[in-house]
């Protein structure tokens, strides 16, 4: 088959119909499909931040630190929550009616910025939460077990996060290497 | 442009992004989710319709920047032999049917831009048209097209 017979058939295909009163409620009643999941993303991790404060300073003696370290960790995790909101936001932003290039180009650019700006602050809210653990602490074997998985999980949530935004960068790339001589 | 003038519009031309969620995403709900980010980027960018261009043409470089640009998380194609668009007309043999779902299976392996182009080549537009939604010179249009059916040819042949 060549494309000029799958042109034929595509003409036929069955395509779904949304009626008008969806369509009207897909552009003011709904939220935006990516804005709704890192919303999600962000409610989650702010009740799983506070509730792992609430709980070391109930559980471990945190309560001992002095309170600029808790508030420390606290504002870390906001900032980094307010930039994943009005980040997402920002790209989600950027504007479709130009030439494809055009625009493909301004996405990886923006996309770039924010990517760079997201892991340099969850590791800052990373390195804000380990020093809260390594404030003050007479440290005992096991609390260097303790310290080192941290560590762990840690760096292995930035290597996710980084490769995650490496994929998207590298596609967007491949995509406008495709399209220029 | 009024919210039920520019309704009626989409409505009308609705097919346009159902073809490209259909090529950029395997899953219905990810179609359902990008068709939504289409509709509210074209609503977002209706200033720029300027009404010298046609307006499925407007719509096509905007649900394709918008495709491509998404930041949807993206799930593997896990579409099976078989599970191919549903034609309203039947392919009229069984080789036919073999071959439409071999080059859309093909298709569908091309990368983000050369979906692109070959969808607006399938949608009848002409080298200056797709120049003009692409950004890229009409003779450039030449070069790919015929590099992305010698790709689709390898993957099928092989």
């Amino acid at each position: 088959m060549d494309l000029h017979e799958l042109k034929q058939l595509l003409e036929g295909e069955r395509i779904p119909q949304k009626d008008r009163s969806e369509i009207h409620a897909l552009l003011y009643d709904r939220p935006h499909p990516v804005l709704r999941a890192v919303r999600r993303q962000v409610i989650i991790e702010a009740t799983a931040w506070g509730g792992f404060l609430l709980l070391v300073y109930t559980a471990f003696d945190a309560h001992t630190k002095p309170l600029w370290v808790g508030l420390l960790v606290a504002l870390a995790v906001s900032v980094y929550l307010a930039h994943l909101m009005a980040g997402y936001s920002g790209v989600v932003a950027v504007p479709a009616d130009k030439p494809l290039v055009e625009s493909l180009a301004l996405a990886y650019a923006r996309m770039r910025r924010f990517a760079i700006r997201n892991l340099l602050l969850r590791s800052l809210s990373l390195a804000a939460v380990f020093f809260f653990f390594n404030y003050g602490i007479d440290f005992t074997p096991a609390k260097y077990g303790a310290l080192v998985a941290i560590a762990v999980v840690f760096i292995v949530q930035l290597l996710i996060n980084r490769s995650l935004w490496l994929r998207r960068l590298r596609r967007l790339r491949s995509a406008i290497e495709s399209l220029v001589p | 442009m009024d919210a039920a003038r520019f309704s009626a519009l989409i409505d009308q031309h609705q097919a346009v992004i159902w073809r490209v969620c259909r090529l950029y995403c395997s899953h219905v709900e990810d179609r359902e989710d990008l068709f939504q980010e289409i509709a509210l980027k074209l609503w977002q960018s209706r200033a720029s319709f300027r009404g010298d261009a046609k307006f499925s043409t407007w719509m096509y470089r905007v649900a394709l920047n918008t495709a491509i640009t998404s930041l949807r998380r993206r799930r593997p194609d896990l579409r099976y032999p078989g599970d191919v668009p549903d034609l309203a007309v039947e392919p009229p043999d069984d080789g036919m049917a073999d071959r439409y779902e071999k080059l859309s299976s093909a298709i569908r392996l091309l990368d983000d831009a050369e979906k692109a182009l070959i969808m607006l080549y399938l949608e009848g537009m002409s080298y200056a048209e797709m120049a003009e939604a692409l950004g890229i010179t009409e003779n450039y249009i030449g070069v790919k097209l015929s590099r992305i059916k010698d790709k689709l040819k390898t993957i099928i042949n092989r």
